[in-house]
């Protein structure tokens, strides 16, 4: 199968600090737009689309475009997705580029939580009603979780195997946060945060980011660097429906079946999967959502080493994903980018790269799939697939 | 948890109903749907003619966690139940549950709601109770 692509992924580029105690946020943002132009073998002279969220200081893109050096935009876009922001500027790169508005779209993501500090806006309306239950964001993980449980038989030991295989990749990532595999035994007996969730079912905090670069099939054609076709792509935003919140599944439900026929390919086709992993149960539904198994099987799906690299049924996450490698100012989406487009150019680690590896999904969740989120599914293939 | 700016003149009522135990929430005029949240338009239909009716209290747990690790207000505060609440008449809202002595909190739990009345400028936060474990 040969397949056209509107756009390619050309540069990729994660920040190889996890903790940054010497830098501004805006230093690290230009360390990761530069990593990934220098990858992609293009000049600052050649972007004439910038992305990025409301992680970048300032006004929406424009001191950053000002800071890095930008000075050809034809395209912006400070699409707010929470962590799924980057898959969802993946898609509209891909639209921009397409329609011919810009032709090299530089994304970036970076920020230090380490050094606190509040992020502005003022609450939504939802605040008033909700604001004062002290719900904390493992906390409205755990209610999707908890659903699970009850309906579908889902045990806290099938969550910590999904823990599990991110650790057994890890230990092969020199930059991942946590290296050391675990077992679900010690899964099950780290601290309960919120009822299922145990920590370790939880995503790890980090300093950092990363950038990519999309460009035109033409730019991509001109460069001496292997690429990474966008094949499909799709998002939504799945909230608490004026009090119809279901629980059974998440936005994937609806992007999934979009991305995969844009793309012209099925969930049997993928060979890679970057999940959003912020908590265990974010990942155990969206391989129910994105049609991997049927509603409901997710826990039995992820036991006995089906997620594991490199010859599990779905190996995922071999950078040791947001629970073990990165998950930068609490965005895991850029990173899950990336890790797709090293499977995809066979730069992963040796140990955990797939053979042969064509397709690939990424699946982006931004915000609580419980109450409110974001969510993007992008396929992405191989230069020659 | 301060109150104005963020509360709509149409959520009074709904705010005022948890002080007095009760649960008040406006049904749009044009459609007939219940609208949770409250706020000044349907999300349904669009229609700004919205009336309150008290509804009947009770509910059923659609989902349920225990929190152990507080943030903020709750940093100190023993492990606390948050749940989706499901409405006998269809909503399903984020409250607090309680339980009494020998009652456990689990989906399916049929709750009631219980009065409440913080001091001063802070909102009341939607609590049930559970009647049958």
């Amino acid at each position: 199968m040969t397949s056209q692509a509107v756009a390619h992924i050309a540069g990729a580029y994660e920040h190889p600090q996890r903790r940054i105690k010497d830098k501004t946020v805006p230093q690290v943002i230009a360390e990761v737009a530069y990593g990934a132009l220098q990858d992609a073998g293009l000049s600052l002279d050649d972007v004439d689309g910038y992305f990025c969220s409301s992680e970048a200081p300032g006004l929406g893109a424009l001191s950053m475009a000002d800071y890095l050096g930008l000075r050809n935009l034809s395209f912006c876009d400070t699409t707010e997705g929470g962590g799924a922001s980057y898959p969802m500027h993946v898609g509209h790169a891909a639209q921009a580029i397409a329609a011919g508005r810009c032709s090299v779209a530089l994304v970036t993501m970076a920020g230090i939580p380490s050094a606190g500090g509040r992020r502005g806006g003022a609450p939504g309306a939802e605040h008033p009603f909700e604001g004062g239950l002290g719900i904390t964001t493992p906390a409205s993980y755990a209610l999707s979780a908890q659903y699970h449980m009850h309906h579908f038989g889902t045990t806290g030991e099938q969550l910590a195997e999904i823990k599990v295989a991110a650790s057994t990749h890890a230990q092969y990532n020199p930059h991942a946060l946590l290296r050391q595999p675990v077992t679900v035994e010690e899964v099950m007996a780290s601290p309960m945060i919120a009822d299922p969730l145990h920590r370790l079912d939880c995503c790890i905090t980090t300093d950092g980011g990363g950038a990519i670069v999309v460009v035109s099939p033409e730019v991509a054609r001109s460069l001496n660097r292997r690429t990474v076709k966008v094949l499909g792509h799709a998002e939504t935003i799945k909230h608490s429906m004026s009090g119809r919140v279901d629980l059974s599944h998440t936005s994937a439900a609806i992007t999934g079946p979009q991305a995969f026929a844009a793309a012209g390919v099925t969930p049997a086709d993928i060979d890679y999967a970057s999940i959003y992993d912020s908590f265990t149960i974010t990942v155990l539904l969206s391989l129910e959502d994105l049609g991997f198994c049927e509603k409901g099987s997710g826990g039995r799906f992820v036991q006995d080493g089906a997620l594991l690299a490199p010859f599990g049924t779905l190996p995922f996450n071999t950078d040791g994903g947001g629970l073990c490698n990165n998950h930068p100012d609490f965005r895991g989406g850029m990173i899950r980018t990336i890790e797709a487009v090293r499977q995809l150019r066979e730069e992963a680690a040796p140990e955990v790269q797939v053979p042969d590896c064509e397709l690939a999904v990424v699946q982006g969740h931004g915000g609580a799939i419980s109450v409110r989120a974001a969510g993007a599914t992008v396929i992405l293939g191989r230069e020659d697939v | 948890m301060s109150t104005t700016p963020l509360v709509e003149f149409e959520a009074e009522e709904y705010f005022a109903g948890l002080r007095d135990g009760q649960l008040r929430l406006p049904r749009c005029s044009k459609c007939d749907e219940l609208v949770w949240h409250p706020r000044a338009q349907c999300p349904w239909c669009m229609s700004s003619v919205l009336q309150y009716e008290t509804l009947s209290g009770r509910g059923s747990v659609y989902s349920f966690t225990i929190n152990y690790r507080g943030q903020g207000a709750y940093a100190d505060s023993p492990p606390f139940t948050i749940a989706f609440v499901e409405l006998d008449e269809g909503p399903r809202l984020l409250a607090h549950v309680t339980a009494g002595p020998g009652a456990v909190i689990g989906v399916g739990s049929t709750v009631a709601i219980v009065a409440v009345d913080p001091d001063g400028d802070e909102l009341p936060t939607p609590t049930f109770t559970v009647v049958t474990s």
